[in-house]
């Protein structure tokens, strides 16, 4: 086959770049007002507060050298794979309860109690729960839509061989809310005295978080970063699986959240 | 109540005077651009849009120094880009132009078998010599024919003096005519 002459380069350039479908512009205004109507509050200023305080830069310290010793790297502005660790003093305020005061976990800001098969059937994400049979079914289930995607909650209450209860009657509550292998887990937030160890949870990143409330900053389904609270104040355990970002709360051991975590299935594939 | 005026340099003055919702109007006219300008440094959807993202909020909290009256843009994607450098992470690995690409020769009317496929193969051969060109020369070709920037903004995105943009576009063109032709003989 004889091939014509070659057209212009400028002119194969430029039909070139009227064919590239770029990826849709994910809309920043929203991200970027948050940003600019809040005071300013650098990651920078931030950690230089931090080390101004001999008890906090121990622990400043002490956290840098738990991360290195777990032999990870730490990038600039405390990068550690798609997820920055932010330092605060002060943490945000935990959504109220909507729910019906009174009952287990009613008051935690959860969203609408509901069953398992409906919060499954609500959301487009893999949903897992843990098969311990410690743990057994969830005391109650929560379908929130303040995050893009749904957040789907299990509250488990009072039980033989679990820790005491926490707040609202909870002793463990599992939360579930989209993020895929493109919508990086991207920030988490917490606060000084607390530790972080990065770990492999079901072959995903995970995160065992010891120590005072902290909040997770991650990136939804829509582009927009978005905080959530732990809703119990205590050690946490979070990760990502598949698509689907996990978390595990209660007054558990790193070794208890781990073996809860290694329970995990899939609802899909329990049917 | 009168509607605020929508001229670039009335929006950027309200913006600095502290106007979010002025900085809205800016993000929303200049989001698609920032983006790509950062996706071509990064190669990558997710982290191009925090360095756009980043970017916007350094360029509000930049204002103060922003030359009144002189053009956004440019000043704005002189950021972008920065914001992008400074984040790429392991782009090296990543293919350049990774990017679904409509099917060629979709504008010609039932075109023949042969001409697509000849479309095809030198699409994919300018698509191999611009992966093989150094990084100066993607980017300053990209900027130009596929986001059609000026030549400010890109030099702007490219951190160079302006009059230095047709000198390097020229030699980055004649590098790619020289690999595609070295190409065509191989072949």
């Amino acid at each position: 086959m004889t091939q014509p002459p070659r057209p212009d380069l400028e002119d194969e350039l430029l039909a070139l770049g009227r064919d590239v479908a770029y990826p849709a512009t994910p809309d920043l205004r929203r991200a970027v007002r948050m940003a600019i109507t809040r005071p300013p509050d650098s990651l920078g200023a931030r950690f230089r507060a931090l080390l101004r305080a001999p008890y906090r830069r121990s622990f400043v310290f002490a956290l840098i050298a738990l991360v290195l010793a777990a032999g990870l790297v730490v990038g600039a502005a405390y990068q550690l794979g798609g997820l920055r660790i932010v330092f605060v003093d002060t943490l945000p305020t935990v959504p109220s309860g909507t729910g019906l005061s009174g009952s287990l976990g009613a008051d935690l800001g959860l969203g609408t109690k509901t069953t398992l098969e409906e919060a499954v059937g609500m959301v487009d994400y893999e949903v897992f729960v843990p098969r311990l049979p410690a743990l057994g079914q969830p005391d109650a289930v929560f379908f929130g839509r303040n995050l893009a995607g749904g957040q789907i909650s299990l509250a488990y209450g009072a039980r033989e061989g679990l820790p005491a209860p926490v707040t609202g009657g909870v002793a463990i509550l599992v939360t579930e809310f989209p993020g895929g292998m493109e919508q990086k887990l991207a920030q988490k937030s917490v606060g000084p005295g607390t530790t972080v160890e990065i770990l492999t949870v079901n072959g995903g990143i995970g995160f065992w978080i010891e120590g005072r409330p902290h909040v997770i900053v991650y990136r939804d389904p829509t582009g927009y970063y978005v905080s959530e609270s732990i809703r119990l104040v205590r050690n946490s355990l979070a990760w990502q699986q598949g698509n689907t970002v996990l978390r595990i709360e209660g007054d558990l051991s790193r070794e208890e959240a781990l073996a809860i975590a290694a329970s995990f299935q899939s609802t899909s594939a329990a049917h | 109540m009168a509607e605020p005026s929508t001229d670039e340099t009335a929006v950027v003055e309200r913006a600095r005077g502290g106007d979010p919702d002025a900085f809205d109007l800016l993000v929303n006219r200049h989001q698609d651009v920032a983006f790509r300008v950062a996706l071509l440094v990064t190669r990558d959807a997710d982290d191009a849009a925090d360095a756009a993202q980043s970017a916007f909020i350094k360029a509000y909290r930049g204002l103060a120094g922003f030359r009144s009256g002189a053009p956004f843009r440019p000043w704005l994607l002189a950021i972008v880009a920065n914001e992008a450098r400074n984040l790429r992470r392991s782009a090296a690995r990543r293919s350049w132009l990774p990017l679904p690409l409509h099917q060629a020769g979709d504008d010609l009317l039932e075109p023949s078998p042969e001409a697509l496929t000849i479309a095809d193969e030198r699409r994919r051969d300018l698509i191999a010599a611009i992966d093989r060109a150094p990084e100066a020369d993607r980017l300053v070709v990209a900027y130009r024919y596929f986001l059609d920037l000026s030549e400010a903004e890109t030099a702007a995105a490219l951190d160079c003096p302006p009059g230095t943009v047709k000198s390097r576009l020229s030699r980055a063109l004649a590098r790619l005519r020289a690999d595609l032709s070295r190409a065509e003989v191989a072949t």
